[in-house]
């Protein structure tokens, strides 16, 4: 996922008939909680073919380097160590995956150890080793490989300096001890490393079979229950099954469907059509594509339609950050009268109305991330408190005050419409904005960069995996000012840096859960960022799809439970 | 003749490394890092530093500039030792995220645009030239009236529009023709032509407009020049007199009409995006979209080149259909 949420592509769909408001925001006043609450199905029926409609042309099945949730469509061929399993109605859980559990530490959290099931086989009969989990994170750090989801990258030891295994050197930080039993040396202690192995780079490649590295995701052997039958580049891959999987060796996968046809660079727009038609094939078939807000109306006045609509419960982080360390906002209170001076119930329209846009939110981490517990410090109701806002105004004695609120132009025509509001709402209380739209890149150097000339962005924010380590760390650490990181607001504290520190290291993840809900809320006492909304994201299935759903987290379908009614 | 060609080839050499300089400047000028596209997440300053010397990013303009004219003629290496990709002479740069080199793509790509500009070009010539010569002949009768409202219409509506009108007409609404995809001409012809004809008759249409103007304009001149009223006085036939005032039409069309068919052998961004076709329009709106250097700069010199060739099949071919310009 990104940093720049309507720039990411909501790597599935949801769920046929459920919307489940899991969780949600008692800001959302005229939202009608759905009474049709689904829960996942503990089966599919098996057999059919599913369609899986891309609007990516460069669909592959390379684990390198690919930055794509553990429930998307590259693990039906690909298993990790550890894998998702995930609920319409509560929260994502961790389970083993081609590991026996979910991963064992006794220093702490810096060295964490693997064993594999007996038995495994990839699809070209020979057994999974412990070995071939270590070459296919080998291979994610070879420069031909750039990209993906990286955090072992850094967190490994040697990591930084090590640059694949195709010069023969491998990395002794991933200790293989025998064929089933794997460690890793970290460079600190790592909680959430349990959830990094779950990631594309450590599913395992056999070393014989990896003899044309750039080509390898086109025909990779499988690990999963699917194997590539066919594949044209750009345009399909077909999937059938791979007889060496053992559906009880897995808890993450269904394997459903007996084929997968993958079409691959479909225009975005037509894929939608082509759902909202469910003509033919396409009763059989999910999809990535966006649905426009415009299409919105249409699809929710036809049921036969809305009901193959999913839309998910929570979603990503949308705020406004506050760069702290310009005049004016150096203050906390010019920050916390900002936060009650917003009118959050016009933005929320912007995107779409509660339903599809988003819940207004108040806190940092969304419904879905362990440890989100709602509150509200700066409580002005859904449209703001003009008043509240004012009388810190006047107690820092700011009048006049002019400020530059900057954000992509080339993302989407919301940015702009949202920068709008977010001006007449600080209007209302004597606070000029001035708005300055820039292209995507330039905006993204600007805010990412140490000497931030600006005072104001919007930004959106999604995690990797459900933790403060990947919602929080990456937007509030003083380690992510300038340098390309996320941290906008520019906030240094380093009372929080601390806590930020020991709630990464810790191994006991309820515990540390705990202690991001108190971070959480040790931010928002200094006022950094106004939050804004947790923002939607929808997804089409065809008629004939079963177990379509998005789950809390992450805001996309599991493409690995979904069943065809064939 | 054959100085003049080489002087124009030699011309067209310089013409194009001047393009490829003020591409490389401007991508680069346009705060446009590919390493950040290509650093994945999290992507620390040491991280970015690696990928951008590995892609080669992280030197000058000037450093770009000459490494990719070098590699147009012996080739290019990003990497060392066994960590090494290769992109052999004449490279036009290599694409991390497709993780091939660019002249492969565009060789890829060529197929689908190629049959797209085929199609297009024909039917435009056919319906522009054809409907524009019926409205000069029959000046202001129905034929005129309906055909100077088309290419009215052609000439005002923009291309995506038409694109998602006729994929929602025809390929939604009526279902007679297929919304995306390509089949190539080897594998089955006519399921080349049956997936092209939306993707044809979008880009016809607006193409054909200003052929439409122009043959009806040029025609209507010709038929009142003073050497084709001479021929009529003296008896002349109506074919006869008409044979002559096509010459005059073929000036101006073949000159729009080769430009335009180098353009569109350029790739048609919009008409590819909307129909899902990927030629050489949607792997330059790719290339843009991921920052990716090599691919914006190889595809926009191919398309350049094609422009110039273009250029000179227009002048080589002028002198034979209108002998002023040979006197001249």
């Amino acid at each position: 996922m990104a940093n720049r949420s309507r720039r990411v592509v909501p790597a599935g769909l949801a769920l046929v008939l459920a919307l489940v408001m899991a969780g949600c925001n008692a800001n959302s006043q005229s939202t009608e909680p759905t009474k049709d609450k689904n829960t996942a199905l503990e089966s599919v029926p098996q057999g059919g073919t599913l369609h899986y409609l891309s609007r990516r042309r460069t669909e592959s099945f390379e684990t390198a380097n690919a930055q794509m949730v553990p429930t998307s469509r590259l693990r039906w061929v690909h298993r990790g160590l550890t894998s998702w399993q995930t609920f319409p109605d509560k929260d994502t859980i961790l389970v083993p995956d081609l590991a026996t559990n979910t991963g064992s530490t006794d220093d702490g959290g810096k060295t964490w150890t693997f064993t594999l099931q007996e038995g495994l086989k990839f699809s070209d009969g020979s057994p999974i080793t412990a070995q071939d989990v270590k070459y296919g994170i080998e291979r994610s750090f070879a420069p031909m490989f750039q990209g993906g989801l990286g955090y072992h990258k850094t967190l490994l030891v040697g990591g930084t300096d090590y640059d694949g295994p195709y010069d023969g050197k491998e990395l002794d930080s991933i200790e293989v001890v025998n064929d089933h039993k794997i460690v890793f040396h970290l460079t600190r202690p790592f909680g959430n490393w349990p959830w990094i192995v779950s990631m594309p780079a450590f599913a395992p490649v056999p070393a014989a079979a990896d003899t044309e590295p750039e080509t390898y995701g086109e025909h990779p052997v499988a690990s999963g229950p699917y194997k590539v039958t066919s594949f044209r580049k750009g345009s399909q891959a077909v999937l059938e099954r791979n007889p060496n999987w053992k559906a009880d060796t897995d808890q993450a996968r269904f394997a459903g469907p007996d084929k997968i046809v993958l079409d691959m660079g479909l225009n975005n727009d037509t894929i939608v059509q082509r759902l909202i038609d469910d003509k033919g094939e396409d009763q059989t078939a999910i999809s990535n594509a966006l649905i426009s807000p415009s299409q919105f109306q249409r699809i929710e006045s036809d049921p036969s339609i809305s009901r193959r609509m999913a839309n998910s419960p929570s979603g990503y982080f949308r705020y406004l950050a506050m760069n702290v360390k310009r005049p004016g906002l150096s203050d906390v209170r010019v920050r916390q009268a900002i936060n009650y001076a917003i009118n959050k119930a016009e933005l929320q329209s912007v995107y779409g109305g509660p339903k599809f846009g988003g819940q207004i939110t108040s806190t940092i981490m969304t419904p879905g991330i362990p440890g989100y517990t709602e509150y509200n410090l700066y409580d002005g109701g859904d449209t703001g408190n003009v008043d509240k806002a004012k009388e810190l105004l006047a107690g820092a004695d700011v009048s006049n005050l002019t400020l530059t609120l900057t954000y992509p132009t080339d993302v989407s025509a919301i940015e702009e419409k949202e920068a709008q509001s977010i001006k007449n709402s600080l209007a209302r209380v004597g606070i000029k904005v001035e708005l300055k739209g820039l292209d995507g890149d330039t905006w993204h150097e600007l805010v990412s960069s140490a000497d931030g000339n600006y005072d104001m962005t919007t930004n959106g924010w999604g995690a990797d995996f459900p933790s403060g380590t990947s919602t929080i760390q990456p937007l509030f650490a003083s380690s992510e000012i300038g340098n390309g990181g996320g941290n906008a607001s520019q906030y240094s504290n380093p009372k929080v840096d601390a806590a930020i520190d020991a709630a990464i290291s810790e191994p006991d993840l309820d515990k540390a859960a705990k202690m991001w809900a108190a971070i959480d809320k040790q931010i928002m006492e200094d006022a950094p960022v106004v939050p804004i909304l947790v923002q939607h994201t929808q997804a089409l299935a065809g008629s004939k799809i079963l177990n379509y759903f998005i789950p809390a987290y992450p805001p996309f379908a599991n493409e690995l439970v979904v069943g065809v009614d064939h | 003749m054959i100085a003049y060609i080489a002087r124009r080839m030699v011309t067209a050499v310089f013409m194009l490394l001047a393009i490829a300089f003020v591409t490389i400047t401007l991508f680069f000028g346009a705060s446009k890092d590919p390493a950040r596209a290509m650093c994945g997440k999290p992507c620390p300053p040491e991280t970015r530093a690696k990928v951008s010397a590995y892609m080669q990013t992280d030197q000058s303009v000037v450093w770009q500039y000459t490494e990719f004219v070098k590699g147009l003629f012996v080739g290019r290496t990003y990497g060392e030792g066994a960590r090494q990709v290769h992109c052999h002479a004449p490279c036009f740069g290599y694409s991390f995220p497709n993780r091939s080199d660019v002249t492969t793509l565009i060789a890829e790509r060529l197929p689908v645009t190629l049959s797209l500009a085929f199609g297009a070009a024909v039917l435009c010539l056919v319906v522009g030239i054809g409907l524009g010569a019926l409205s000069a002949i029959r000046k202001g009768g129905i034929v005129d009236r309906f055909s100077t409202g088309f290419a009215m219409f052609g000439l005002s509506v923009p291309t995506f529009l038409v694109g998602l009108l006729v994929v929602q007409v025809f390929g939604f609404m009526l279902n007679a023709l297929p919304y995306s995809g390509f089949v190539s001409f080897s594998e089955s012809p006519t399921d080349w032509a049956w997936h092209l004809i939306g993707p044809w008759m979008v880009l016809s249409f607006i193409l054909a407009a200003s052929y439409i103007r122009v043959a009806r304009t040029q025609l209507l001149n010709e038929l009142s020049a003073d050497h084709l009223v001479a021929m009529t006085a003296r008896g002349a036939s109506t074919r006869q007199v008409n044979r002559h005032a096509v010459r005059g039409v073929m000036v101006p069309v073949v000159a729009m009409f080769a430009l335009d068919v180098t353009a569109l052998l350029g790739g048609s961004v919009i008409a590819e995006r909307v129909f899902s076709l990927h030629g050489l329009g949607d792997l330059l709106l790719s290339g843009v979209n991921e920052s990716d250097l090599s691919i914006v700069v190889g595809v926009t010199l191919f398309s350049a080149f094609l422009i110039i060739v273009g250029n000179l099949i227009v002048d080589l071919l002028m002198p034979l259909l209108d002998p002023r310009i040979r006197r001249a």
